[in-house]
């Protein structure tokens, strides 16, 4: 929660002259701006949180004349709003009313009021920016899904720095010494604490939406989201159902139709979201049946190719032994050739051997010892007979 | 995948083998017959084989002018004088295998043969230089051997490839015992074998180099032609000179008549032309009986069986106890010797080859094809003092292929360092699986190496190195570590088998040592006695006089005496009856008898 609500005023009892005396004289609009963040104390002297009656947010609304805010206006209220808004609660209100201005310069003359006032409270106030946005928005590229999303990161950013340094100054030093607080004395907005930067970022991060729909920089869905979202926070950590009941009929026997519109905006929207996320599931289930198929296939594919691969180690292994078959089918033929050769030549040396040293060596043997004077028909005759039986004994190696 | 071939480098014929996918032996033969052994220089040309020989003046074997017959026959030589040309045996070697190489090669028009690699054969008495001499000349004429193999043991084994299933025939023949008998041109080879569960073992070899079959043929040559200067009268001055050329040519009619007796009783043989001349007396008409060439050729035959009987004896084998006699070589077709070899080993047992004159060959081919391995057939053993045997290379150790070495390293130490020397003595058993301390035991021979006498017993270690290389040679090389003088040996008898089957290596350590049994029969004789041992602590190999004295020199380090010991201490010290020297029953005061 960020506690606007209860920085809007309730008439007082102590206070009962004011209303008279709006109802004598509308009070002007630096009026309401001054008296929502004046200064004042109670009766312990402590400041006064800033606050701003619905009337005067009304008045805001339906103001009816122009009116120009000066800046000197803007540096008192900056002085007092130091002091008495540091969470910015009242701004945002203000924001909110002056967004809701019927007038347009006068809205736009309060919403650059409202952007002056936020830029010298947020924590990087020391740039002396006066519209800390169009600061923020001129480093968007575009690389964001929308200009609120780009806002929204960029101030989160800064605040989760600083967070993080209050946290861990919290941890290290939890009591400042009393030299340094006598030293400078420090304004509501250098000690906030962490949940106190929280509430600020929030209210910077609303009056920037507000800022951005006012500069027509935002699609409204966007803005819808951005602000449920920050609404989400404020939810009740002990919900009550009942309580929302109530609220509800309140809402109604108030006769406000917006809660009924925001109702039934998101009702649209979550009857669109569920139909789409009807058609995404039925997407989702349709692409999954596709998946299955395809994983099927791709399963069916693996098997054909491991089918494949063994096909082919099958037939390379064949190849191989078909190689090898034929290379010792080629060795096999050439001993068998060789052996043929050699039992050729072995017929033929045993004839060429038979011819030359057992048959025509005892044959010229004989012609000779038959051509002697006394022929030697004996010695001629045993040559012959060796010859005879030389033969004889071939032919049968032969016939063999 | 090309095979690696056999190689019969023979004293008279040679050839190459390689056996063919078919499983037959494929010869690169010249015309059906080995290629004669023979080298011819004709100016730069070389002629070899049977060219050469028809071209041979002279008879013999050995460098015959211009030609080299037998080159196997120089391997021990270190130069020759080839007609006026200095060569060495490596190089006439090597162009005879140049030319059986590139005969084989083109005879090899399919290339089954790797004629780069071969198993050689060589003579079971070839040295160790020889086979130095005959790898240098091979691996010239571009052939690596791959290891060399006793011609004997190629021949058996070709033997059994030629049965139908040689398995079954290695299994009937195991344990028993085979002769080997190769009686060739050249040489005669006797291997005793012994089939040892699928593996061929050698048991002895024997070699004869001068009983050769040429020698048979110059004795048939010398009668024939003394038979014709009978017949016409002839003295030594009216001898008539021979006609060239026609020396060779006898020499072929008396292989012819020596082979024709062998079926005849008697045989002629006519050579015209023969000596100088123009009538009858210039041609040889003689008529050979079968009775004239056995009487002729009686002394050499004897002279070759009469090795058989030695082998026999010397290794203590009855001839019928021989389940196989495996006769090879052109000699044993002659009736004379098939006769003697029957009545000596019985039919049954008697196998004559077919193919003598080609079964080494392709024995060494089939050796290469089954890639057969050669293991130490029997275990290499060292004697130490006091008669103990140490192995040092067992039996059955793989024996290196080409290339490869094996070496065994072991330290000893002398027992007795007085004269400076301390003597190594190498044993193997006479028979194979028969290493047991009362078998017998030949000696390879002692290797004597110096030491420092200084060094007190068993003090001064001998590093001894026994290395086998791939040419089946061992080297023993022992040098004491103080003395720094080294000694070497080779031995080269070393018996092989032929690893056919093989068995699973025995787990069971086998024992190392063994203390012999000294056989006291027998006639009296000089004989080394080895003087070292390997265990430092062996104080008892230490002769009884030397520990004595080592005991009186080195008080504190006494080492006790064994009966022994005192017994030798005894027999140095002079009769304390009349101071004599040792003497059998020198004095009747003796104190000792031998």
């Amino acid at each position: 929660m960020t506690g606007i609500e209860n920085e809007i005023a309730e008439p007082k009892s102590n206070d009962t002259e004011k209303p008279k005396q709006s109802k004598a004289e509308p009070k002007s609009v630096e009026q309401i701006l001054t008296e929502a963040f004046a200064i004042t104390t109670d009766k312990d002297q402590n400041i006064k949180p800033a606050s701003v009656t619905k009337a005067d947010l009304k008045s805001l609304m339906t103001y009816q004349q122009d009116t120009r805010l000066s800046s000197e206006l803007a540096d008192s209220i900056t002085a007092a709003a130091c002091k008495t808004d540091p969470e910015l609660k009242v701004l945002s209100l203000i924001t909110l009313a002056a967004f809701k201005c019927q007038r347009d310069v006068l809205r736009h003359e309060l919403m650059a009021f409202c952007v002056r006032l936020a830029s010298s409270l947020w924590i990087q106030r020391h740039r002396g920016s006066l519209d800390l946005y169009r600061d923020i928005m001129d480093a968007d590229k575009g690389l964001d899904s929308s200009p609120l999303t780009f806002l929204r990161n960029a101030i989160t950013e800064q605040y989760r720095k600083r967070i993080d340094s209050v946290g861990r100054q919290a941890s290290e030093a939890p009591s400042p010494s009393t030299s340094n607080a006598e030293a400078k004395e420090p304004t509501a907005l250098d000690v906030l604490s962490k949940k106190e930067l929280a509430a600020q970022r929030n209210n910077i991060l609303l009056i920037g939406a507000l800022w951005l729909m006012a500069q027509g920089k935002t699609d409204l869905n966007a803005a819808i989201e951005f602000f449920s979202g920050l609404l989400n926070e404020q939810t009740s950590p002990t919900q009550s159902p009942r309580a929302v009941a109530v609220f509800l009929a309140e809402q109604y026997a108030n006769q406000d139709s917006l809660l009924a519109d925001t109702i039934d905006y998101f009702k649209k929207q979550f009857t669109e979201l569920a139909g789409q996320q009807k058609f995404l599931q039925s997407k989702h289930n349709a692409q999954e049946v596709e998946l299955k198929v395809l994983q099927t296939e791709v399963v069916k594919q693996i098997t054909a190719i491991a089918d494949k691969d063994q096909q082919i180690a099958r037939l390379m292994g064949e190849v191989e032994q078909l190689k090898l078959a034929q290379h010792e089918q080629q060795l096999d033929e050439r001993a068998t050739r060789t052996h043929l050769r050699d039992n050729a030549g072995q017929a033929k040396a045993k004839a060429f051997n038979l011819l030359t040293e057992d048959v025509l060596e005892p044959l010229k043997l004989s012609l000779a010892a038959l051509q002697r004077e006394k022929p030697k028909t004996e010695v001629a005759v045993h040559q012959i007979e060796l010859a005879v039986e030389s033969i004889e004994r071939d032919i049968k190696w032969f016939s063999e | 995948m090309v095979q690696r071939v056999g190689i019969d480098f023979g004293t008279t014929n040679s050839l190459i083998s390689v056996i063919t996918r078919a499983g037959l032996a494929k010869c690169f033969d010249d015309t059906g017959r080995p290629h004669p052994s023979v080298v011819r220089y004709e100016g730069e040309q070389v002629i070899c084989g049977k060219k050469a020989r028809d071209k041979l003046e002279k008879l013999g074997i050995g460098v015959l002018g211009n030609t080299v017959r037998g080159p196997k026959k120089l391997l021990g030589s270190e130069h020759i004088n080839v007609d006026g040309r200095i060569m060495t045996p490596v190089e006439v070697i090597a162009d005879y295998i140049k030319y059986l190489v590139a005969d084989a090669d083109d005879s090899d028009i399919d290339q089954i043969a790797d004629l780069t690699r071969a198993v050689v054969t060589i003579p079971v008495a070839l040295d160790g230089r020889g086979r130095q001499t005959l790898r240098e000349a091979m691996l010239n004429a571009g052939v690596y051997v791959e290891t060399f193999v006793h011609e004997p043991l190629a021949a058996l084994y070709g033997y059994f490839k030629d049965q139908p299933n040689t398995r079954d025939v290695l299994a009937y023949y195991d344990g028993k015992m085979v002769l080997v008998f190769d009686w060739g041109g050249g040489t005669l080879d006797l291997t005793l074998c012994k089939i040892v569960n699928g593996s061929i073992v050698q048991v002895l070899n024997r070699g004869n180099n001068l009983v050769g079959g040429d020698y048979l043929d110059d004795a048939i040559l010398s009668h024939v032609t003394d038979e014709h200067a009978r017949k016409f009268g002839w003295s030594a001055e009216s001898k008539l000179p021979t006609n060239p050329g026609m020396r060779a040519k006898l020499i072929t009619q008396c292989e012819q008549a020596k082979i024709t007796l062998s079926t005849r009783d008697k045989t002629n043989i006519f050579l015209p032309n023969y000596f100088q001349g123009t009538d009858e007396e210039s041609e040889i008409d003689i008529w050979l009986t079968r009775e004239t060439l056995e009487s002729i050729c009686n002394r050499l035959i004897n002279q070759g069986i009469d090795e058989i009987d030695s082998l026999l004896d010397k290794a203590d084998v009855d001839p019928q106890t021989l389940a196989l006699c495996l006769a090879t070589g052109g000699m044993v077709n002659m009736p004379v010797i098939k006769n003697k070899l029957t009545e000596k080993f019985g039919v049954s047992a008697l196998h004559i080859s077919e193919k003598g004159d080609r079964i080494i060959s392709e024995g060494a081919a089939w050796i290469a094809h089954d890639n057969l391995e050669l293991a130490l057939a029997k275990p290499f053993e060292l004697a130490e003092a006091r008669n103990s045997l140490l192995t040092v290379i067992h039996e059955g150790t793989r024996l290196p292929q080409r290339g490869e070495s094996i070496q065994k390293q072991q330290s000893m130490y002398c027992s007795d360092p007085r004269d400076g020397k301390a003597i190594f003595t190498f044993k193997r058993p006479q028979m194979v699986q028969k290493s047991a301390a009362a078998d017998p035991r030949t000696n390879y021979g002692s290797l004597v190496v110096e030491v420092n006498p200084d060094f007190p017993p068993l003090e001064e270690r001998i590093e001894l190195t026994i290395t086998i290389d791939d040419n089946l040679i061992l080297h023993a090389r022992a040098m004491a570590e103080d003395f720094r003088e080294p000694a070497v040996e080779e031995y080269y008898d070393l018996e092989f088998s032929l690893v056919v089957k093989k068995a699973a290596d025995d787990p069971i350590e086998k024992k190392n040592r063994l203390r012999q049994a000294v056989k006291k029969s027998g006639p009296a004789q000089l004989f080394v006695r080895a003087n070292v041992t390997n265990d430092k602590d062996r104080w008892d190999t230490v002769p009884g006089e030397l520990l004595k004295d080592y005991n009186a020199k080195y008080v504190y380090l006494q080492k006790p005496m064994t009966r022994v010991q005192n017994e030798e201490d005894v027999r140095y010290q002079p009769c304390s009856g009349c101071g004599a020297k040792w003497k059998k029953n020198c004095c009747t005061a003796g104190s000792v008898t031998g």
